[in-house]
């Protein structure tokens, strides 16, 4: 924790190294969080560059009161991400057999994979917000609940309740997603 | 006799009160029967909505075994998660589970499970880099700042002392300017709404020039380094919001204001490097065209980020038919044409196509733009980038070497050390040359993602930011 510390304040101190260990400690996290949200690859990454830049001009205001900095750029993250879908244009929706069909994002992933996932995308997105960020900040980062109360501003309880919630609606929407596929 | 309707009514809702079933009351009175069942249909109804104690506190315990029935749910769920991270597999968990939640407990090893396609390595150190870059930049303003700021409070003592003797004269001139001022504030209204309107305005609309003429004038009264410091960030942030929305899709991009764009950055393929990729590459597909027609483009960098230039535009835009191997060598007297590359002609639309061909007056003082067109990856035959000759590996190299097609770049660049970004004359002609307008067609990528936070510098407004010109700012700490 000290050396967290220590390490902010460095930054704050605009240090091109601490913002590189930051950047390194954190990406990865931050990256998954987003790709979960918009899952779009090339966007994910721009975003979450994006993330780092705000975090930097915003350092100054940064203090530790009992929230971890990863955190904090969880929330940045999470508000670019609002800003993203407000921004973006109504579109037709596709079905998931269109969209395994029209990403050729990855074509290194086998269909296995990329239909797991797309249908996980599927399904997260019929989730509250609240649900969806629950779900991916517990198993996409592997946060604790006690961090993701602390990204969401609730108590521990909270999470919980609404973890059990956001389950059992997504194990819902994918049974659902199986009967229509088989 | 038949007792009258309302004495009736009277002894049902009695009957009904005392615990009778409605069909039952209404039996008594089959002749009444028709006639009282609205009624009694409500009063039963009623009776119903408001229970008494007892079926109250039945709903009480009711709602006392639902909530101890969720939270050991909650608690079944958060134990399986456990399990789930701690690597015992699903079959066992599953042969434990009860019916109801194994759709849950699927769900979440479905989540736990799924592969998330990482990051380009290159984009995670392209910004890192970029980070780093970035935060150099900023730790150079801030010194710079800190050093203003010891310097000024002397300087404003050292005014007010030289001032004091003054200090009559101006209270009686105070009088006559009050009048003045009202006259003032009646055209500020004007202003602020010419202002507002060029706010918005980009590069070749009416209101654009006000609005460079604007931060030209910001930067004329700003005394204070570090206020000029603040904003040069700003106005950059401003050409730099600019050209992402001149970047979208379908929108035609204009060659002035990528040149100002350029001219303002201090270093350019920063800010380049931060655009989303698709706008990356259309901003490349733009500056190869550019090059291709002659225009210096390397004269708007400076010599540190001309490097860096080249080696973006490669990856982004690298040069049509660069692996094809050329048919016939060219020959010897054709080797000076290829250290000066001509204009090349391109397709263009048939609106256009008229338009370009005869300029009119005003035609001739547009910027030339680039426009965008739908990628056709089939028509390789008629795609005008094909029919282009390979471009020369050095292609910077090639281009600088040709005589300036526009004097005051030399100047520009030359006084750039100096100049504000984003303060770039105003009355500058928007083009670099005094060519009639070309339109050029510009494959667009297969996505083009907007820049996220409205691809300005300054936070603030976190997540309630209500468009896409308007800043997303890390959120208050609680």
């Amino acid at each position: 924790m000290h050396d967290e510390h220590e390490l902010i304040r460095r930054a704050q101190e605009y240090d091109p190294a601490a913002f590189g260990e930051i950047y390194e400690r954190y990406y990865i996290g931050v990256y998954k969080y987003v790709y979960y949200r918009i899952g779009d690859q090339t966007a994910a990454e721009d975003m979450t560059m994006e993330v780092f830049l705000k975090a930097m001009e915003a350092i100054d205001g940064f203090t530790f009161r009992g929230i971890p900095f990863s955190a904090w750029l969880y929330r940045i993250a999470s508000n670019l991400v609002v800003d993203f879908f407000r921004r973006q244009p109504v579109q037709p929706s596709l079905s998931l057999e269109e969209k395994l069909v029209a990403n050729t994002e990855h074509p290194l992933h086998s269909l296995d994979v990329q239909f797991s996932h797309q249908a996980l995308r599927e399904a997260l997105a019929d989730l509250t917000d609240e649900q969806q960020q629950v779900i991916i900040l517990k198993f996409v980062d592997g946060l604790s609940n006690i961090e993701v109360a602390q990204v969401l501003g609730k108590t521990e309880g909270a999470v919980k309740s609404l973890q059990h919630r956001a389950l059992a609606a997504l194990g819902r929407v994918l049974g659902e997603q199986g009967e229509a596929t088989a | 006799m038949k007792p009258p309707l309302e004495h009736l009514v009277d002894a049902c809702l009695a009957q009904l009160n005392s615990g009778q079933d409605l069909e039952a009351v209404l039996a008594m009175h089959p002749e009444e029967a028709d006639e009282l069942r609205p009624a009694l249909a409500a009063a039963a109804w009623v009776r119903m909505d408001i229970p008494g104690p007892s079926r109250r506190l039945e709903g009480k315990q009711a709602l006392l075994d639902a909530v101890v029935q969720r939270r050991r749910e909650v608690e079944v769920t958060q134990g399986y998660i456990n399990e789930l991270k701690a690597g015992v597999p699903l079959a066992s968990m599953l042969e434990t589970a009860a019916p109801a939640m194994r759709p849950l407990l699927i769900a979440a090893w479905r989540m736990h499970t799924t592969e998330v396609p990482g990051p380009a390595p290159e984009r995670v150190a392209e910004g890192k880099q970029l980070v780093m870059a970035m935060a150099a930049r900023k730790r150079a303003a801030a010194l710079q700042s800190r050093q203003a700021a010891l310097r000024w409070p002397a300087r404003t003592l050292l005014t007010a002392v030289a001032n004091w003797p003054r200090a009559r004269l101006a209270r009686r001139a105070w009088s006559g300017a009050f009048s003045a001022i009202a006259a003032t504030m009646v055209l500020a209204v004007g202003v602020t709404r010419v202002s507002t309107a060029a706010a918005d305005s980009l590069p070749g609309d009416a209101f654009y020039q006000v609005k460079r003429l604007g931060e030209s004038a910001q930067m004329l009264f700003a005394f204070d380094p570090a206020r000029k410091a603040e904003l040069e960030v700003r106005f950059m942030a401003h050409r730099k919001a600019e050209l992402a929305r001149l970047l979208e899709p379908g929108q035609p991009i204009a060659e002035s204001a990528i040149r100002d764009w350029f001219a303002g950055q201090d270093n350019a393929m920063i800010e380049i490097r931060r655009l989303p990729r698709a706008s990356q590459e259309r901003l490349g597909e733009g500056l190869r065209s550019l090059v291709d027609r002659g225009v210096p483009v390397e004269a708007w960098v400076d010599d540190a980020a001309r490097t860096a230039l080249r080696d973006w535009l490669a990856e982004v835009a690298p040069p049509v038919n660069a692996l094809a191997v050329p048919t016939a060598a060219p020959a010897a007297s054709e080797a000076p044409s290829l250290s000066v590359p001509m204009p090349v002609e391109r397709p263009l639309p048939p609106d256009d196509r008229a338009r370009s061909t005869q300029p009119t007056g005003v035609e001739a003082q547009r910027p030339a733009v680039v426009a965008p067109v739908p990628a056709d990856p089939n028509a390789s035959g008629g795609d005008p980038a094909s029919a282009q000759p390979p471009l020369p590996v050095d292609f910077f190299a090639q281009s600088g070497s040709e005589p300036r097609r526009d004097d005051d770049d030399d100047d520009r660049n030359a006084d750039r050390g100096n100049a504000a970004p984003g303060a770039a004359d105003p009355a500058a002609p928007a083009t670099a040359t005094a060519e009639p307008p070309e339109i050029i067609m510009v494959p667009m990528g297969p996505t083009a993602t907007p820049a996220p936070g409205g691809g300005t510098e300054e936070p603030g407004g976190g997540g309630a930011a209500p468009g896409a010109s308007e800043p997303v700012a890390p959120p208050s700490q609680p």
